[in-house]
This record gives structure tokens, sequence and C-alpha cells, in this order.
């Protein structure tokens, strides 16, 4: 598929559920400060709705990572909260947290897959961890790759893949147990043009089936495409934030 | 699905994973495994020599004797007397009388040279024996038979008793309390050393192969594996480690004290070998060695696995 082609088949629409909209994610006044009075992430507010799709633009050090590590419960505020609908992620309790994180699904740069597993293996590992019944897992992996078209190449291994088919594993992976956040971070960030706008494609069709998505990137040229909302970052602090904006720093 | 079912699940799944864990990471598993056996060997050896050198002192405390030896002049009844005064004495475990006829023949049977043999054969058609009466005594410890070398060179025996032999033991008989005292405590030392010595080699070799499986617990808990998911397979897998360990450690023992036996058994008094002592102790230390190892395998994991634990 030329990337031509592809952006044809992109739905580009708008948010129409605006006014009831319910947030799914609140950040209220968060600031993150590490040791070393580095600043991370100061004063920062901001909603996420359900069912959006926003994308995080800024340049490296800007605050994006610990931004959506706070989504999944990777890192927690210095000072201020971070909600999951009207629940404060702090005051979940460190016995109950992987529980919670079964609502984030997670994507990186770096694919984070077991090498020594298959495809298969790979994204039924998240179904295992929970203790789903080997029946419900040799039902839901084989829809998933399915849906992410790697059902023909479930015997693979990690490094008998391309990295954009890579990426597409980790991405079944973060959807097996349908999450209800997806937050990739720079999931391109190593893929070639093509394998980007077939990633950045699977994003936007997740989200058209209602799950949240959250992405940090670098690249200019998917956010000016997909003209979703983008929030921009600088220095740890949110610069504008506009509903259909392109990439501009 | 109930909760029990989703239990049962995951801790066939935690063991497999382990399992999976052990076999599969060839290299470093053989490596714990290697460091933990030799830690084991190690504390099992030095058990086994502090007991074979206690049993071989103790075998010489027990061969430890003074004799006193009797003109010839003295009769029987004279040292039966003595005989028992001596064993009223609470120090002395035991007294036997050896007649002249006893030593004799004794000797006799002790000695394979022809010219002493023919030699003895002359007195004896004489009718005269060359060999004194005499009372071993066995103290009931070594610091004691300095006492009684001094109570039977007293006044009152010196018409009767010609000869005490203590002096030709007494080095051997000074120094023994001593030495089993000093080997005792420096084997217990070198053992307490030993063992932390190997808690700390097998913790750090555990340690390098949790750190080489961090992106696994990184990714466990991204996809919300509870910390006890992450944690088990890493428990299982210390417990294969001891229990791996455990058996290399017994074929490495067997062995050795097998073929140490030989050797030994030219300096060794008595019929001590490390293999009888060992095949003797086997199951003590089958069980305290699967008991360590599989120890030091589970909770240098879980202290290893703790910093990749931080929820």
């Amino acid at each position: 598929m030329t990337t031509e082609a592809a952006e044809h088949t992109v739905p580009v629409h708008d948010n129409v559920e605006q006014d009831s909209a319910i947030p799914i994610i609140t950040f209220e006044n968060v600031s993150r400060i590490y040791p070393g009075e580095f600043v991370a992430l100061s004063d920062i507010n901001l909603t996420i709705n359900e069912g959006e799709f926003v994308t995080i633009v800024g340049m490296s050090g800007a605050g994006k990572s610990t931004l959506l590590r706070m989504i999944y419960a990777d890192d927690m505020p210095t000072t201020g909260r971070v909600f999951f609908y009207e629940r404060p992620i702090d005051a979940i309790k460190r016995r109950l947290l992987p529980f919670y994180r079964r609502n984030i699904g997670t994507v990186f740069q770096d694919f984070k897959l077991l090498p020594n597993r298959t495809v298969f293996e790979n994204v039924a590992y998240a179904l295992e961890v929970q203790g789903a019944p080997n029946a419900e897992i040799e039902e839901e992996v084989p829809q998933i790759l399915e849906i992410v078209g790697l059902e023909n190449k479930m015997e693979f291994f990690p490094a008998q893949l391309s990295g954009g088919e890579q990426q597409r594993v980790s991405l079944a992976r973060a959807l097996i147990h349908r999450p209800r956040v997806i937050v990739a971070d720079e999931p391109t960030g190593n893929l070639d043009p093509v394998s980007t706008w077939e990633i950045m494609q699977l994003l936007l069709r997740i989200n058209e089936y209602g799950t949240t998505v959250v992405l940090a990137t670098h690249n200019d040229a998917i956010v000016d495409r997909i003209k979703k909302r983008v929030v921009v970052m600088d220095r740890g602090v949110i610069v504008r934030d506009i509903a259909q904006g392109t990439y501009s720093l | 699905m109930n909760r029990i079912t989703t239990r049962f699940i995951k801790l066939g799944r935690t063991l497999r994973e382990g399992f999976r864990n052990f076999h599969r990471d060839g290299w470093l598993s053989f490596a714990t495994v290697s460091v933990m056996t030799l830690s084991l060997y190690i504390i099992a050896m030095t058990f086994l020599l502090v007991t074979a050198g206690g049993a071989l002192l103790k075998n010489i405390q027990d061969n430890v004797s003074i004799s006193a030896y009797f003109y010839p002049s003295v009769a029987e009844s004279r040292i039966l007397d003595i005989k028992k005064e001596l064993e009223d004495i609470v120090e002395i475990k035991s007294v036997v009388y050896i007649s002249r006829e006893d030593a004799l023949k004794e000797f006799k049977e002790s000695t394979s040279d022809p010219l002493i043999l023919s030699a003895l054969d002359e007195f004896e058609k004489e009718g005269d024996n060359p060999l004194l009466a005499s009372l071993v005594i066995k103290a009931t410890a070594p610091e004691h038979y300095e006492d009684i070398a001094k109570l039977l060179s007293l006044p009152k025996y010196a018409d009767d008793i010609s000869e005490v032999n203590f002096s030709k033991n007494q080095g051997v008989i000074g120094q023994l309390s001593h030495i089993i005292n000093v080997t005792r405590t420096l084997g217990m030392t070198l053992g307490a050393i030993f063992i932390a010595i190997a808690v700390l080699v097998v913790y750090n070799t555990v340690r390098i192969t949790m750190f080489a499986r961090r992106q696994e617990f990184e990714i466990m808990r991204l996809v919300g594996a509870s910390n006890l998911y992450v944690r088990l397979p890493s428990l299982y897998e210390g417990f294969f480690y001891g229990v791996a360990a455990a058996f290399m450690t017994l074929i490495l023992l067997a062995l050795t004290t097998y073929f140490l036996a030989p050797i030994a058994e030219g300096v060794a008094f008595g019929n001590i070998s490390l293999f009888t002592l060992f095949v003797h102790y086997l199951g003590h230390i089958a069980v305290t060695i699967f008991f360590i190892g599989t120890l030091l395998g589970m909770i240098s994991s879980a202290i290893a696995i703790r910093r990749y634990l931080k929820a």
C-alpha cells in the first residue's frame, strides 16, 4: 500500500460528541520533579475524553514520555493528581496497580517484544499473565493478529519480522485485553514511512472502534495528515492544545 | 470462570514458565548451578572434613593410654589391688590388667622378626619371661593423663611400678585436647565463612540472571501481570537451581570421597574414610544440601527480583 492510497482510507472525522464527552484521563496541576531538581512536568492540566485521539508533540525532553508514563502508572506526580475517570491513580493500592494497568495498552518505539517467543506467544502472554483459560487464548489471539494483518506469521519469531511487523505484534499485544486507552510512545520512531503509515492507520482504526488513543510523536508528517487534537509540549509545559492541529513547535 | 480456577491456571503457568526459564537460558542456568554446586560442595566438604577430623581425633583419644609396668617380683594380687584403687578414681575410665604371660603372647603375635622370636623361645625354654605385667589405664579426658602419671609415680607405688610410659606419649597427649578444640573452631569458622561467601556469590549470580531478564519483567508489568505472577517463575527457577545444584553436589561428593578414600587411608587412624563418612551421613547431607540449596536459590531470586517490582 502506498502512502498516497492509504491517505484515502483514513477516516477523518470530527468528534461529534464533544458536548457529552466523558473525561477518561485528567491531569490536575501535575508536576514531576526528579531528584536533582530536574523539572520534567510543570503544572500540567489536561483532560482527555473517552474516544479521543490525542497527539502529544514536542522535542526530546519536553516531558511527553513522563506524561504518558503517568497514564499507565509507571511514574507518579510529585504534586498534583492524575485521574482515570473519577479515580485518582495515586490512590490505587500498589497491589492493585497491575489490575489498573489492564485498562491501558502500551506501545513503544522499541516494541518490547520477547525475542524468544513467537508472535502468537508474545500476544498470548498478555492474556496468560491474567490467568485467562487456554481456550480463550486460542480463540482471541488469532483474531487480534488478523486485525493487525499478521495471521500468517503467528509462528514467526520477532527477529524474522520487519520493524513495522514487530510494532504490529506489539500493538496486537496492547489490544488483546481490550484496554480503554492505548498509550503509544513514539511507536513509529524506528519505522520507515510505509510502516509508519500502516501503524497510524491501525491506531486510527482502533480509535474508530472507541478506544482512546494517546500518541506521542516527533513525526510532523503524520500529525499534519491525521488532523486530530494536538497537544504541544515544551520543557514540561503545555504550550498549545489545538482540536485539529498541525505540527508546529 | 471462578477465582480458584484462575489461581490454578496461574500456578501452573508460572511453574511452566519457571522451568522454561531454567532450561531455556542454558548457559545462565549452568553458571548459576555451577556456582551453587561449588558453594554447596565446599560447605559439605568442610562438614565432612571436620567430622572426619573429629572422628580421627576421637580415635586417637581412645587409643591413648598410660601403661604402668610392674616389677617381676610384684605379686598378681598386689597388682589387682592397685587396679581396684585406680578404678575408683573418677577421671579414670578403664584399667586393664595385662599379665606377663598375656604380654608375652601379645608381643609374639605382634612381631614377625625371626630373631626376636627365637630369642623369646630361648627365654621360654628356660621358663623365663622378659616382659613385665602392666596396667593399661585410660582416662575420661586427655587432660587427665598428666595427673594420672603423677599419681602413678607417688612413693607408695615406688616398690611396685618400675616404669610409666606416659612420657613417650606426652607430646601427643598434651596437645590432643588443644588440637581437637582448634580443629572444631577452625572448621566451624571456615564453614560459616564459606556459607557467607556462597550466599553472596549465589545472590550475585542470580542477580545477573534476573538482570538479563529485566525486559521481560518490564513487559510483564506493562501487560498487567501482578507482582506475584512476575515473582513466582523466578522463585520456582531458584528452587530448580537449588535442586540441580544439590544433586550435582551429591554426585561430586560421592566421587571425590570415593577417590580420596584410598589416599586418606594411609594417613588415617583406624578405618575412618571420607567415603564411609559420606555414606554414613548421606541422609543428613542430602537433606541439608537440598534445604540450603533451594532456600539459597529462592531467597536470592526473591531479593534479586525486588528491584524490578517497583509496581
